[in-house]
């Protein structure tokens, strides 16, 4: 559904923010997981049309979105980063009049899909409160109520879970995972679980290049059998990692240390081996493309 | 904790200083100075770097701080909440105190550097070439560095000082621009109180109004103005504001509100905002599973129709008006907007002529309720537009809506649609309080479709104002450079004409200034306005249509990127947009280009200027050669005034009364005159002259001395069309009143086509001009030759016909002979059967007629229908008049009196002819007559009727001093009439008003201040304001009956078409009816001298004396003699002074009034024994002298008595009395 071809995005300021990303993307949850800078927000507001590509191709259903960026406005859904809202105005009014900027100019089944959102996203008690007023939880809720406005195909939300507790986190998943599948969501986190909980895909962008993509299973299976992992307890030393080998987190959990590491084989007799997970894939990923990811 | 003052600092002044914003205010402040002082701001008459120009320059610059420091503010104080770092910064441990000091500080020295950068710019322009090297005086420092230090910085840093504690109550940049506004209201209230020169006002201040403005000025201009009102030009050119008196006491009081605001601010900017309390919700409390609650109302996707573009826009308008409604600036503003328009209003109902109250018409309260928006509005639509289009950036809510489809360019017309629903609420507020004041005065009937129709005529500019600096945002791309860009378009708009943006199509929204009148609505001017604003609507749509296209979505590009990708079709229907609205500007701008310029020759000033100089170049020859005299005139006249034309036609007998024989007969025609025809039955042709209206017609045997021939014309006039300047209601729907010029060609050469300033004359190669009236001791020759044809203005007989439409009265000067009617237009024939001053006049109007007989004499008064209030004070005002004067002048020598009023918007308030008086009527006719303190009616109506003898049976000769016999003999003449009614009393108001004319005039004149013996038909400060207060004092001197008598005799000598009144005949009539040397003195002193005088109150005791009180008042009194544009002050010895003593509770025992005379040393001493204690003083009670401080005239009686406690019963004493 959304190709992006060799994109790259350069700030007047000279910064280079995406450098040739592509990507194809189908229907359903994909991750875009990088570190603060990666350049994940500029592809979400490239793709949202905020921004203009330096050069590259971005196809949604195999239309050129900057050929048509009003059509392509019309079928997306996005929830930026951080965002703010109008001072003293109702959920109920800002839904509605967000639905009427998003085209849905029938009053009757506009009311109706804001009723409908506002219940889904359980908002509909506090339809009648100022966004304003809302809590972190409450006004990203808001956001995916708006992003779900008109029946978009493809949704886009950035860094939706910054900031909410465990509860609202869960619920929000929940919000994202009953999206149709015939929906193009895409994901950008910097937290591996968001991914983990929700994608069927995932890329891992880093100094605005793709260096990793994939399903989860996939990219795990690249690092079968290359994880291992020693803890030892506080006050000893910590083992080293020899090269080629590299160290990938260096976790404290209860008094001891957790040290992980990339290796073919064991780097010393402390460490184990142990089952990779997605935290491993995007720290092995940060680590080859230069980012320090342990210390 | 210690605290790094020095790195705090630092990073303030970078913070504010090391920005483009700081760059671009200075460079603008910088270049409104240049502006100042190449267009001679303030120094008319004076050099452009005199301290006074300087002064009052520095002071306009300082109302700049009203913009500079609100945007210094709102990155100084508010900086933290726009940019998110509230948090961190409100954690640190840095005091509260400290802080905002710091931030205090840093906005305070951005507006000092860029002012004082400004000032230096000031100084430095009079000596680029860009001045004439005449006008630039020796550089003094001092005329810079005082205004600097004592208006310009304590104006920064009041402005600073209340906008940051705006800021600190506020939080938001809304309320900051909405204190903004309020300030510059409260300094248009005061300005308007003083009748500032920055703000034309009505009235004259009282002295009283001056003290109080003075003081309560925030800006401190009026506390410099009350000083230097009264200063000649070479004070202004000398004299440097005194730091003391009320001066010095506004700036201290300021200061300290100043001082005050930053404390309070300091208090509230950092302290921790309190909780917002939210409720706590059922949702977040129970926070149930969201699936749960979608399964039981499932989402139903509604597809977006590709439409919709409507709605969406229609929603953003909505959305908009609710945030404005919602937001508490708003309704501050808007709590303001209603307070300033009262205050204009009640203000100007108040503020007419002498003070006298107008009647609450629905046209002037709605005038003056709606007429604060054309400065406030455009100020505040200046500040909302920023708030506006940049809503969604400031709270972060612009990634979401931008990535609507409907949610850009669409938005940027909604916001613009807003602001233009706000004016429209602007202005319905203003009509609202202003009909709401009419009501509560009472009086006259609301009409609301006169304030529907101010409304909508205030509305229509500020609408295009709203849209063009709204535009200016989306097009600029940045909040501070769209500010900048409106305000350029607005300081354009005020200042455009003097950098040569004369023509209205050169200034953004810029048409003709409506007057309501009854008569005819927004009369002959609404046509232009209408087609000038609807170019400029067409303007403003297309700015609409670019901002649309350039409307920064997402990432900012630059304007030829945005407008790049509208063009390429990233913005739907633009590119049809964008190429219509081009072509009706095209449109727009050629035909009305065709109409306004072309069509109509339009000249700007300077262009003007070259054509006249010309005309003068190339006829200035003509005018010493002998042209015929118009005898008799028969002139018909068939006015259209629904169409606004006119057919004007005419026989002119003309006769040779001059020695040589004439070979051509030159004329001059009003260029705005059409189809000219001309003809002279014994001319070989007629050689026109297009380019200046001027006519030869060159005669086939020369017209010998006493020969007679006959001129024949005839021209339309044609006010349909739409101009760019020349709104005059001559002929108009309802109330025409065409003049002489319109009526009648101009026989020989047209002096007054001369230019005046000797600066432009010598630029433009002009030597000197031609003197209008004849020095008075080379006029011996003129006087002859006067007596023996008659004046120069020849005085003539007439016969008038007059058609127009049947609902209108065809109104002339003359007598009416017949009336007729023919098909559906009626007819009017005026005879003027004896020889009469040649000032003729045609009406037409839908009038009411009311009649009253003066002895011999019918005086009729032709109004509108609606206008009764004063119909009867008018008739009896002339009955009055008539009597008076025909007991003191002589008798009236016409049958009938005709009064007619015109409507408002003519130069005059009335207008003698022979036979008749134009009074207009917003200054005549709708004056209130519950409250007034000058009869003002009677006084105009006598004034008026006083010109029927003074101008009409004596005419002047073309000498200097016939201002005074034409305008101060009517002056004396009104002064008499009003006090015949209320008394003498009376004319005390009168006096103050002509007192403060005469004062204020004389400190404006540039040239040498004539005498009342050479004052010429300019000197209206002379003939109206020193001669008010000095035939009343010789009245004074020689008394009631030998003045009458002096006056019948002059009027004996001088009457008819072979008068030659000149001022000296004038003096040598007074004087012979003086009794005394001293007498003829003083006549001496007002005809011939330039002397004002100084009278103080040094002490003033009361003391008692058995069962008496002894009073001895002390006081001396200068002589100031005018010395070319300066004055020296000198004892006036020997002088008389007119001392009252009494008490505001007035009991005959405790008052006396006497004159005493002065020493050689100008001193002199009161000593007078009374029955009561007197508690007051005052010299010169009934304004026999020209004083120009007169709060030291009166003073305190004060008890005396050796020792405490015998003052103490002393005072006891005077107390119990």
């Amino acid at each position: 559904m959304l190709t992006i071809t060799d994109l790259s995005v350069r700030y007047p300021g000279g910064v280079q923010a995406l450098q040739g990303v592509s990507l194809s993307v189908d229907c359903g949850l994909f991750g875009l997981l990088g570190p603060n800078g990666a350049g994940k927000s500029t592809l979400m507001r490239t793709l949202a049309t905020l921004q203009q590509p330096t050069s590259g191709a971005m196809h949604f259903a195999g239309e050129a979105i900057f050929d048509d960026p009003s059509a392509h406005r019309r079928r997306l859904g996005y929830l930026p980063q951080d965002f703010g809202v109008y001072p003293g105005i109702s959920a109920l009014a800002l839904l509605d009049h967000l639905a009427v900027l998003k085209g849905l100019s029938d009053r009757a089944a506009r009311r109706a899909q804001v009723d409908a959102l506002l219940h889904q996203v359980n908002l509909w008690t506090d339809r009648h409160r100022a966004v304003s007023t809302f809590s972190g939880g409450m006004r990203q809720r808001f956001g995916v109520a708006q992003a779900l406005l008109g029946d978009p195909r493809l949704i886009i939300v950035d860094e939706p879970t910054a900031g909410l507790d465990p509860v609202e986190r869960t619920r929000f998943y929940n919000l994202l995972a009953e999206i149709g599948d015939n929906v193009v969501v895409l994901l950008s986190t910097h937290i591996v679980e968001d991914v983990r909980q929700l994608c069927t895909r995932l890329a891992i962008l880093v100094g605005g290049r793709v260096v990793r993509e994939g399903t989860p299973d996939a990219l795990l299976a690249t690092l079968r059998d290359r994880v291992w992992t020693a803890t030892v307890a506080r006050g000893l030393a910590i083992p080293e990692v020899p090269p080629p080998h590299r160290v990938l987190s260096q976790q404290r959990i209860a008094g001891a240390v957790r040290v992980r590491a990339l290796a073919t084989a064991a780097p010393s007799a402390l460490f184990g081996p142990a089952s990779a997970d997605l935290d491993d894939v995007y720290l092995a990923a940060l680590d080859e493309a230069g980012v320090a990811v342990a210390s | 904790m210690s605290i790094d003052w020095r790195a705090l600092l630092t990073f303030e002044a970078r913070y504010q200083l090391v920005r483009w914003r700081f760059v671009v205010m200075t460079v603008a402040l910088s270049a409104f100075a240049v502006t100042m002082v190449a267009t001679g701001y303030a120094a008319d008459g004076i050099a452009v770097n005199a301290p006074a120009a300087v002064m009052q320059s520095l002071g306009l610059l300082s109302l700049w701080a009203l913009f500079t420091q609100t945007i210094f503010t709102v990155h100084g104080a508010l900086r933290d909440r726009e940019h998110g770092m509230s948090a961190l910064v409100e954690a640190q441990p840095i005091g509260r105190g400290t802080l905002t000091m710091v931030r205090a500080i840093g906005v305070v020295a951005a507006g000092v550097l860029a002012f004082g950068i400004a000032t230096l710019v000031l100084l430095m322009t009079p000596q680029l070439p860009l001045v004439e090297a005449a006008r630039v005086m020796p550089l003094r420092v001092d005329a810079y560095l005082i205004p600097l230090l004592t208006l310009v910085v304590p104006n920064v840093l009041l402005v600073s000082a209340l906008l940051l504690l705006v800021a600190a109550i506020g939080r938001s940049t809304m309320a900051t621009y909405v204190g903004a506004v309020a300030l510059f209201a409260g300094y248009m209230l005061t300005a308007l109180a003083v009748s500032s020169p920055l703000f034309a006002g009505g009235a004259p201040p009282t002295p009283d109004a001056l003290a109080r403005a003075a003081v309560l000025d925030p800006f401190g201009l009026s506390a410099f103005f009350e000083q230097s009102r009264y200063w000649t030009a070479a004070q202004r050119e000398q004299s440097l504001v005194t730091l003391g008196g009320r001066y010095l006491l506004n700036r201290a009081l300021w200061a300290a509100v100043a001082a005050g605001a930053l404390a309070v601010a300091a208090r509230l900017m950092h302290r921790v905002a309190p909780a917002r309390r939210t409720p706590r919700t059922a949702t977040e409390a129970a926070a149930a599973p969201a699936s749960d609650v979608a399964s039981r109302h499932p989402y139903r996707a509604s597809r977006p129709s590709p439409g919709g573009a409507w709605a969406a826009w229609a929603s953003a308008v909505r959305m908009e008006l609710r945030l404005l409604v919602g937001s508490w600036a708003i309704r501050a503003l808007l709590l303001v907007l209603v307070v300033v328009v009262s205050i204009e209003v009640l203000q100007n109902l108040g503020a007419g002529e002498y003070g006298t109250r107008l009647l609450p018409t629905s046209s002037e309260v709605a005038r003056r309720a709606l007429d604060p928006l054309s400065a406030l509005g455009v100020i505040v639509l200046l500040y909302l537009a920023i708030d506006i289009a940049w809503r969604e950036r400031a709270v972060r809510f612009d990634g979401i809506v931008d990535a609507t489809p409907h949610g850009g360019g669409l938005r940027v017309l909604a916001k613009l649609a807003a602001l233009v629903v706000l004016c429209a609420v602007f202005a319905a507020l203003a009509a609202t309080v202003g009909m709401a004041l009419q009501i509560g005065i009472g009086g006259v009937a609301v009409e609301p479709l006169v304030y529907t129709a101010h409304a909508a005529a205030a509305v229509w500019p500020l609408a295009l104002w709203a849209v063009a600096v709204g535009a200016a945002h989306a097009i600029t791309g940045n909040r501070w450079a769209g500010l900048l860009a409106g305000l350029v378009l607005v300081i354009t708009r005020i200042m455009g004409d003097s950098i040569g943006l004369e023509h209205p199509m050169t200034r953004f929204a810029s048409a003709p200034m409506l007057r309501w009148s009854d008569f005819d609505g927004f009369g002959p001017s609404w046509p232009s306005f209408v087609a000038l604003l609807a170019f400029w609507s067409a303007v403003a749509l297309w700015l609409a249509v670019v901002a649309w296209g350039a409307w920064p979505r997402g990432q900012i590009a630059s304007l030829r990127v945005r407008v790049g990708r509208a063009w390429r079709g990233d913005v739907p229907r633009w590119r049809t947009a964008i190429i219509v609205s081009t072509m009706l500007v095209t449109v727009g701008a050629v035909s009305l280009v065709r109409a306004t310029w072309s069509g109509n020759a339009w000249r700007g000033q300077e262009a003007t200027r070259q054509w006249r100089a010309a005309y003068e170049q190339r006829f200035r020859a003509l005018h010493d050669r002998a042209q015929p005299r118009m005898q008799h005139v028969e002139v018909v006249v068939q006015l259209h005034p629904a169409e606004r034309r006119a057919a004007v036609s005419g026989t002119v007998h003309l006769r040779n009364l001059d020695a040589q024989s004439i070979d051509t007969v030159w004329m001059w025609l009003d260029p705005a005159m059409q189809n000219a025809t001309v003809r002279i039955g014994r001319a070989v042709g007629v050689q026109p002259d297009a380019r200046f209206s001027m006519w030869a017609v060159p005669l086939a045997t020369p017209l010998a001395s006493g020969d007679s021939a006959t001129l024949t014309y005839a021209f339309s006039v044609d006010r349909t069309r739409v101009t760019a300047d020349g709104y005059d209601r001559a002929l108009t729907t309802n109330g025409s009143y065409l003049t002489t010029d319109e009526l009648l060609p101009l026989l020989g050469y047209n002096g007054r086509m001369e230019l005046g300033d000797s600066a432009t004359r010598a630029r433009l190669g002009l030597g000197a001009a031609t003197p209008q009236l004849q020095a008075r001791a080379a006029a011996a020759e003129h006087l002859r030759e006067i007596r023996r044809i008659g004046p120069t203005r020849a005085w003539m007989t007439a016969r008038i016909v007059v058609s127009t439409d049947s609902t209108q009265h065809p109104l002339a000067t003359g007598e009416l002979r017949r009336t007729w009617s023919e098909g559906d237009r009626r007819f009017a024939e005026y005879m003027v059967d004896s020889l009469t001053p040649p000032r003729l006049g045609v009406l037409s109007g839908r009038y009411a007629v009311r009649r009253r007989a003066a002895g011999a004499t019918t005086v009729e008064v032709w109004y509108h229908p609606t206008h009764t209030e004063n119909v009867d004070r008018v008739l009896h005002a002339a009955v009055v008049a008539l009597g008076e004067l025909e007991r003191r002048f002589g008798p009236y020598t016409l049958p009938t009196l005709r009064i007619v009023e015109v409507p408002a918007g003519w130069g005059f308030g009335a207008f003698a002819l022979p036979g008749t008086i134009l009074l207009t009527e917003t200054r005549g006719m709708r004056l209130d007559p519950r409250r007034e303190q000058v009869d003002l009616l009677l006084r105009r109506i006598g004034h008026e009727v006083a010109h029927q003898w003074w101008g009409g049976v004596v005419s002047p000769a073309d000498v200097d001093g016939a201002g005074t016999i034409v305008e101060a003999l009517a002056k004396y003449a009104e002064q008499r009439v009003v006090a015949s009614v209320h008394g003498d009393s009376a004319l005390a108001p009168m006096l103050a008003f002509d007192h403060d004319r005469y004062l204020v005039g004389r400190a404006q004149e540039s040239a040498a201040e004539r005498t009342l013996a050479d004052a010429g038909f300019v000197d209206d400060y002379l003939f109206y304001g020193k001669a008010a207060i000095g035939f009343r004092a010789l009245h004074d001197a020689l008394g009631d009956s030998a003045m009458t008598a002096a006056l019948r005799a002059f009027i004996a000598a001088e009457r008819g078409p072979r008068g030659a009144a000149t001022t000296d005949a004038l003096r040598a009539a007074i004087d012979a009816h003086a009794a005394t040397p001293a007498t003829r003195a003083l006549i001496a002193e007002w005809f011939d001298a330039r002397v004002i005088h100084e009278l103080v109150v040094d002490t003033a005791t009361v003391q008692p004396r058995g069962a008496r009180f002894h009073v001895v008042v002390r006081g001396h009194v200068d002589r100031v003699t005018r010395v070319g544009r300066g004055e020296e002050a000198h004892p006036a010895s020997g002088a008389e002074v007119e001392v009252w003593l009494g008490s505001e509770y007035a009991t005959a025992q405790g008052s006396w009034s006497g004159r005493v005379a002065c020493d050689s040393a100008g001193r002199f001493t009161v000593a007078v024994t009374l029955d009561a204690p007197p508690t007051i003083v005052e010299l010169d009670p009934r304004y026999l002298r020209v004083d120009p401080n007169r709060s030291n005239n009166r003073r305190a009686v004060v008890p005396l008595a050796s020792g405490s406690d015998a003052r103490a019963a002393v005072a006891a004493r005077v107390q119990r009395w």
